[in-house]
């Protein structure tokens, strides 16, 4: 009877092209690629002081294009890379169709639990009580302030990612509650603790010596770890067990209790990433600024839940992948870039904003509607 | 009781001597769904003030009917008539709600929507509710309706309670009310005709009871019930003539009082399939023609089926129990056998085989697999069903089966898959492409490539995808629930062709299905189940139509006095 072998083998190529064409992806980097060039043209030409090249202090006028320009390109995207790196273990819960509303709290919370350890850390090696007096200069050496700091963030984000998920789980509430529960006290758990007063006081070693580091001329390693998390994303959602168990139970849950997935562990898994990207995210930026405030990462949750969806994550689950969200974080990052660029008063910027969330949605259904049923 | 004869099949009823006029008639009734011809040329006629009801198997096509007269479902062909209050005939508009609304006629449908977070006031005004001259919500006026239409039934309902935290039967209750409700747009008719669908099936037997005393005052009003059920308690307690389809067709109508319990079973058994493959349809609605089709359908499935050596005991189910599903099952299946589940929907058929499958949290009990206890903690758990072999297909492969999202080469590993990866749960690409190659060849799975999305597929197509991902040869113990399911023929007999193959490779198969050609068929034992009980074994010359149908409704006395 029917042979499915030749027939599987007659036509992957026009189905891959398809496939890549039709991906959300491919749609965003078309976007991306295209507000860029319109930047470039409109944001050419404008006068930049710029320290001349004799090294004495100088200044010169230069035409620069405020748009491509490496800091500005390196800028912008080292501030999406706080919301992209979130933004993939978003994904991953509302693969699952779920969502984690707790994230901009868990950033906060594990970056001041992280830099509270840090300058115990930094006061220990100095010698000196661990107050808010404690130097910043010297002490800790470069692998222990690492470890520690990236270590100690990714594990309180993963705590309370966990924290999430068993509750979710256990008591058979929706996500939106418990994360929500979750974000208020968290938040106030970090004003408990410190008041209004940010936490400075972090080993140079973790800052200057790692995540604001001085490559020729840039401060990169945002980027690079937004990269390798992109990756890591990628790779667990396609290619390992666990991700693909994602896809089943945001797809069809009955279906995936029925074929034996351990539905409730996965899910558990699933919010503990998000907190652990949550967590990792505050430890960029508490190397990068060198500090901690008890304000950081209001309304992140927004802008990350906002990523996944522009990247083309499905709330009612099933559909979304890592590369997507991170596209996604920079398509936001490129609007407010823009509004900069443009001289548009920045107070336009949600309403931009608010109208390319929707679109970005709109536009998605508007394909997977042309898409033809099988690919 | 009232006196009448029994009338023969397929001819309307003769002229009835009495008081009793004909208030509504269904006349040459024909329906089809699909490739189902669910009702067929069926011609019925009510009296005023009768309790008439609707009986037959599952699918006979009882509660289409129900359903047509009511205006539910639109009619292919035939006219349903009802007299009007002055006598006058008049034909409903097929299809039409409102019409039959209009008439008198009324659907209460286990089904129909109730907000069960609106009290029950709102819910019996839900399609105009009163208001004040503000346009406010006139909660008096609808508290006060909604109590003359409930406390007629039923004095002890709040009508201010939300429907959802009253008990079945009295939700069901309210569901009666709203059919009575005369008021609505002032100068319509008052309910005449009330269509009541399987009213019991979800309620206790103390309820059950009072629901029937309130049929039976409604019908001393003068109005005329509808009754679909196949519960022959009830039908012998309440109802004054029944009408018997089978397979969508007219069998016969009886006076109640006249007929007895085996002969109404015959008239329900008998039921044909559409034969698969070339056959000349033999002498229909007779238990032997039925055997005849079962013969056929068994050589068709590959050959004779009780020529294999049955093994040792490979699934042994003890004392498994679920509150409120499941009462003390317990049942062997031996290597190389295929056991039958017979019973009604609803009989705990499906049940069995989810708590089988560590799906039901409440279940309790003792199953082993080849001697080994299975862990029924979850069915991926470890010692769980599937590490111990056991594949289940679900029945509706939509809801409890298929990833749509995911094409069809995940779809068939997502069970194995921990076991097809590598280390840390990275998945392999070579072992799953093998398996599943080796699986849509095996099961001849006609898919455009292998990551085609299941939706592509046709309905067939999709159950073979269900099957194959878990008739593998790891699969040692089979739980199919209905596989062939809304499938065309061709696909049928090919999977009748895989379970007689996996069951001679050494595979223990419980079989659950509605089509009893096919339970007939396939089996080599059946266990029939009533109210989540297994009521008997069937085995040999006794695994007939009659039999099944017997156990399957032996429920009324036994079943009901154990759980009240």
């Amino acid at each position: 009877m029917a042979q499915p072998r030749p027939r599987n083998d007659a036509r992957p190529a026009a189905s891959t092209a398809r496939r890549v064409l039709f991906a959300q992806e491919s749609g965003l980097i078309i976007v991306i690629l295209v507000a860029m060039l319109g930047l470039t043209v409109f944001g050419a030409r404008n006068p930049t002081r710029q320290r001349t090249a004799d090294g004495q202090g100088g200044w010169s006028i230069v035409e620069v294009n405020r748009f491509l320009n490496k800091e500005n390109l390196v800028l912008l995207v080292k501030d999406a890379s706080f919301i992209a790196v979130m933004a993939v273990g978003m994904t991953a819960v509302i693969l699952l169709g779920g969502i984690d509303l707790s994230v901009g709290s868990i950033y906060a919370f594990s970056a001041m639990l992280g830099a509270l350890m840090l300058r115990a850390i930094q006061a220990h090696y100095l010698g000196v009580p661990a107050d808010d007096a404690v130097s910043s200069a010297g002490g800790t050496p470069w692998l222990v302030a690492v470890v520690a700091g990236i270590g100690a963030c990714a594990l309180v984000g993963a705590l309370c990612g966990s924290a999430n998920g068993l509750l979710v789980v256990g008591l058979g509430v929706h996500p939106f509650i418990i994360t929500l529960g979750m974000m208020a006290v968290l938040r106030g758990l970090v004003f408990v603790m410190r008041g209004a007063t940010p936490v400075m006081g972090q080993p140079e070693a973790f800052v200057k010596g790692f995540f604001s580091a001085d490559l020729m001329g840039v401060r990169p390693v945002p980027v690079i770890v937004m990269v390798l998390v992109t990756a890591a994303g990628w790779f667990i959602l396609a290619h390992t067990v666990f991700g693909r168990r994602l896809y089943a139970i945001g797809g069809n849950e009955t279906a995936a209790r029925y074929a034996g997935v351990p539905v409730n562990r996965v899910k558990v898994i699933a919010f503990a990433l998000c907190g652990m990207l949550a967590g990792l995210s505050a430890a960029m930026s508490l190397g990068y600024f060198g500090s901690a405030s008890p304000e950081a990462g209001k309304g992140y949750e927004l802008d990350v839940i906002a990523a996944a969806v522009i990247g083309g994550a499905s709330l009612s689950g099933g559909r979304g992948t890592a590369l997507g969200a991170v596209l996604g974080a920079i398509v936001i990052q490129l609007i407010r870039n823009a509004m900069l660029i443009l001289d548009i008063d920045t107070n336009y910027t949600e309403i931009v904003m608010g109208t390319a969330i929707v679109a970005a949605v709109v536009l998605d259904q508007v394909k997977t509607r042309l898409m033809p049923r099988s690919t | 009781m009232r006196p009448s004869t029994p009338t023969t099949p397929q001819t309307p009823e003769p002229p009835q001597p009495g008081p009793q006029e004909i208030l509504l008639r269904a006349e040459h009734i024909s329906k089809r769904f699909g490739i189902t011809q669910a009702l067929d040329d069926v011609s019925v006629s009510f009296r005023k003030g009768e309790v008439h009801a609707l009986m037959g198997e599952n699918g006979a096509g009882k509660s289409t009917l129900g359903k047509v007269i009511a205006g539910l479902h639109r009619a292919d062909t035939g006219t349903v008539t009802i007299l009007d209050p002055t006598g006058a005939p008049r034909v409903l508009r097929p299809g039409s709600i409102d019409d039959a609304f209009d008439a008198g006629v009324r659907l209460v449908h286990q089904e129909l929507a109730q907000c069960p977070n609106l009290s029950v006031a709102e819910n019996l005004s839900l399609h105009d509710i009163p208001t004040t001259r503000l346009g406010l919500v006139d909660r008096r006026a609808m508290n006060d309706r909604a109590a003359r239409l409930v406390h007629k039934l039923d004095p002890g309902i709040d009508v201010e309670t939300p429907l959802g935290r009253l008990a079945p039967g009295r939700r069901q209750i309210c569901q009666i009310a709203a059919a009575l409700d005369d008021d609505r747009a002032a100068g319509k008719a008052g309910a005449r005709v009330i269509v009541l669908d399987e009213p019991t099936s979800s309620l206790s037997i103390a309820e059950a009871d009072r629901l029937l005393e309130i049929t039976r005052r409604l019908a001393a009003e003068g109005i005329t019930i509808i009754y679909v059920s196949h519960r022959m308690g009830e039908i012998f307690a309440v109802c004054d003539r029944v009408t018997v389809l089978r397979d969508g067709r007219y069998i016969a109508t009886s006076v109640v009082a006249a007929i007895d319990e085996p002969t109404l079973v015959e008239q329900m058994i008998g039921r044909r399939l559409q034969a698969p493959g070339p056959r000349s349809n033999p002498p229909a609605s007779t238990a032997a023609g039925n055997e005849n089709e079962s013969a056929a359908l068994r050589e068709l499935a590959g050959g004779p089926g009780r020529s294999r050596s049955a093994g040792e005991a490979l699934l042994e189910v003890r004392d498994l129990n679920s509150p409120g599903r499941l009462r003390g099952i317990s049942l062997q299946v031996r290597a190389g056998e295929i056991v039958g589940l017979g019973g009604l929907v609803g009989s705990g058929r499906s049940e069995v085989l989810d708590a089988v499958f560590a799906l039901d949290r409440r279940a309790s009990g003792d199953v082993r697999v080849a001697g080994r206890a299975v862990n029924l903690a979850s069915p991926g758990a470890r010692g769980g069903p599937i590490s111990c072999g056991v594949g289940y297909v679900p029945e509706d492969r939509r809801l409890q089966g298929l990833f749509f999202q995911l094409g069809c080469d995940e779809n068939i590993v997502t069970p194995v898959m921990p076991r097809l990866a590598r280390m840390l749960g990275i998945r392999s690409a070579a072992h799953e492409r093998a398996v599943v190659d080796e699986r849509l060849r095996e099961f001849q799975v006609k898919c455009s490539s292998p990551a085609a999305l299941p939706g592509s597929l046709s309905g067939g197509n999709q159950q073979k995808l269900l099957i194959a991902r878990w008739m593998g040869k790891s699969s040692r113990v089979l739980l199919l629930d209905e596989p062939t399911r809304g499938i065309d023929v061709g696909t049928k007999s090919e999977i009748y062709r895989l379970v007689r193959a996996a069951a001679e490779s050494g595979a223990a198969v419980l079989l659950v299905s509605s089509e009893m050609p096919e339970l007939l068929a396939l089996s080599d034992r059946i266990l029939v189940m009533c109210e989540g009980r297994i009521t008997g074994e069937l085995t040999g010359a006794e695994m007939t139509q009659a039999n099944i149908l017997r156990l399957a409704t032996i429920e009324s006395k036994a079943g009901r006095s154990a759980a009240g």
